[in-house]
């Protein structure tokens, strides 16, 4: 038997068992899905001992005996310690020893805690700079030149301008970000018709966003299905039966 | 399966409560039979996955990057076309790479597999394979990956210090004796970081990373709108998304950008960038992207008129509401 094609039919066969669920919930859909999450949790516990667990701690506390190209490491005992404070983390199950799962967590809380003010600046500070964009054009031209057929020199030059139609771009950009920001302002009461106003417009740029990323997702859901079908049409009953 | 059963409902109803086993068999057939015709649909690449590929092709050959894959079969739809087109790009460019995951314990065997996939087409199209442990070399998997992304950022050696993978001898090395990492001791050694991702890293890595590199991210449709800001602001020098994001690398590395054919007759124009763009004429460039790409288009055609059919009932269900009142 090949076995490569074994391994299609098995895949093949699990893809419409997990189909099958679009017509309704049915025994062997709950089969396919029991295996898959089975083979998932299995594979990720071995995984995690052969990519990781080995070479970062296991090793490192037990040293290597060395070969021809690399040489001998002596174990470090203090690796150890990780393991019960690791092991600690399952106290959570009990009701007597759960405080004592508090101490992994709040050393991974307190590491995350000390350094969330440098990365949420990294992340944001960039983006809240580039958010302040000139609305005024620089130049008369409204449409920015074709710069692929200029030298590096003007290339840059025209880059630094302000065209009319990135004024634009950049004004609707800004009223958005105004617009979004006021609408979740709920310290205080929104008396002002203007206030008002830009609520109700950032509320409704929100519902365009949330229409993009939806939209993203739906995209990106097909993709997925026709995958699968490639998978069972093209790679098991095309190149895999047909072409043998 | 009727679609009329009752004979008292209105068009309007009838049009709003379709069965959905009806739309899903159509769904299927339209997602299904343009797999088996080869269209190529006309593309104009993306600025963000232009900059992606143009940022790529300007990492000088012979180079060193990172490149994070992150993800497994759950979104091979879209992630395994990015990392083809990248890894081709990079072959082709002879630019060594690490691949590992600070996601899924289960993607560097994923990667493996498609390396060899990858070998597999060198090999029918007579050409040199990429050797692991010479050419690139697998770091496996991090557990913590802001722990590893905060890591590399203030030592390369010592994050992925210990990872070993297999040498030519057949014995596990410490990957940094390798050919690729060899004379790799910071961050600034490495010429890029590519994260292949369908979750959170590219989070990850801006905050940990986008000072002190470049980062490309390739990533899923769900993902794109929130690594897009990313590009906006500079962070990322290059983003690729999704399916549309393949087709884009695929064109560019079949047409290049801004260049002109045999007749002078340019396939993929960008007025943002300055000059051309090379592209890899006479190999096999097209893949994954060119593809799926028709039947995408066609199932989104079938969605939205799923849409506009519903839409109508529903304003036929409620001109008869008020008509009757």
């Amino acid at each position: 038997m090949n076995y490569d094609l074994l391994k299609l039919a098995a895949g093949s066969l699990s893809t419409v068992g997990l189909y099958t669920i679009l017509y309704r919930e049915n025994k062997f859909y709950r089969y396919c899905e029991h295996i898959y999450i089975g083979i998932a949790v299995g594979y990720s516990m071995v995984a995690i001992w052969t990519e990781t667990l080995h070479d970062l701690w296991w090793v490192r506390m037990t040293g290597t005996s060395g070969t021809p190209t690399t040489p001998g490491t002596n174990g470090v005992w203090a690796w150890m310690l990780l393991l019960p404070i690791g092991l600690l983390g399952y106290t959570v199950f009990s009701r007597k020893y759960n405080w004592m799962s508090r101490v992994p967590i709040g050393m991974i809380i307190g590491f995350s805690a000390g350094q969330t003010i440098q990365l949420w600046f990294n992340q944001y500070g960039p983006q809240i700079v580039d958010s302040m964009r000139p609305v005024l054009p620089t130049t008369n031209a409204f449409f920015v030149p074709d710069i692929s057929k200029l030298s590096p020199a003007d290339a840059v030059k025209v880059q630094s301008m302000v065209y009319g139609s990135q004024a634009i771009n950049n004004l609707l950009f800004v009223i958005t970000i105004v617009a979004v920001l006021c609408y979740f302002l709920f310290s205080f009461e929104m008396k002002s018709k203007a206030l008002r106003g830009a609520t109700t417009i950032g509320r409704w740029l929100l519902m365009v966003g949330f229409g993009a990323i939806f939209g993203s997702t739906v995209a990106m859901r097909f993709t997925l299905v026709i995958d699968r079908m490639y998978f069972v049409f093209i790679e098991f009953l095309k190149q895999g039966i047909l072409h043998r | 399966m009727a679609i009329n059963p009752k004979p008292n409902r209105s068009i309007g109803e009838v049009l709003q409560s379709l069965p959905r086993q009806w739309l899903y068999t159509i769904l299927l057939i339209v997602s299904t039979v343009p797999l088996f015709i080869q269209v190529l649909i006309p593309n104009k690449p993306e600025d963000s996955s232009i900059d992606f590929y143009q940022n790529l092709m300007k990492i000088p050959d012979g180079s060193v990057v990172l490149l994070s894959s992150d993800w497994t079969n759950s979104t091979r739809g879209e992630s395994r076309g990015e990392f083809d087109a990248i890894v081709k790009i990079l072959m082709r460019k002879h630019i060594k790479f690490v691949v590992y995951s600070i996601a899924d314990p289960q993607a560097p065997q994923v990667a493996r597999d498609e390396m060899n996939y990858l070998n597999g087409l060198q090999i029918q199209a007579h050409l040199p394979t990429y050797q692991p442990w010479t050419d690139w070399v697998n770091g496996g998997y991090f557990p913590n990956g802001d722990g590893t992304a905060n890591a590399m950022s203030i030592s390369l050696r010592k994050a992925f210090g210990g990872k070993k993978d297999i040498a030519p001898n057949g014995q596990l090395e410490d990957i940094f004796l390798s050919p690729v990492l060899a004379n790799v001791q910071t961050i600034q050694d490495v010429k890029a970081l590519i994260d292949v991702t369908a979750s959170a890293t590219a989070t990850t890595y801006v905050q940990k990373l986008g000072q002190k590199m470049m980062l490309l991210f390739a990533v899923t449709g769900v993902m794109g709108p929130e690594a897009l800001p990313y590009y906006s602001s500079g962070q990322v020098s290059g983003v690729t998304i999704g399916i549309k994001g393949v087709y884009d690398l695929e064109t560019m590395m079949q047409d290049g950008v801004n260049l002109p054919d045999a007749t002078g007759k340019v396939a993929v124009s960008s007025n943002h960038v300055v000059g051309s763009i090379g592209n890899f004429p006479g190999m096999s460039n097209l893949g994954q992207g060119s593809q799926y790409y028709p039947a995408l288009n066609a199932s989104l055609a079938v969605f939205i008129l799923a849409i506009v059919v519903g839409n109508i009932g529903m304003f036929m269900v409620k001109k008869e509401k008020s008509r009757t009142q």
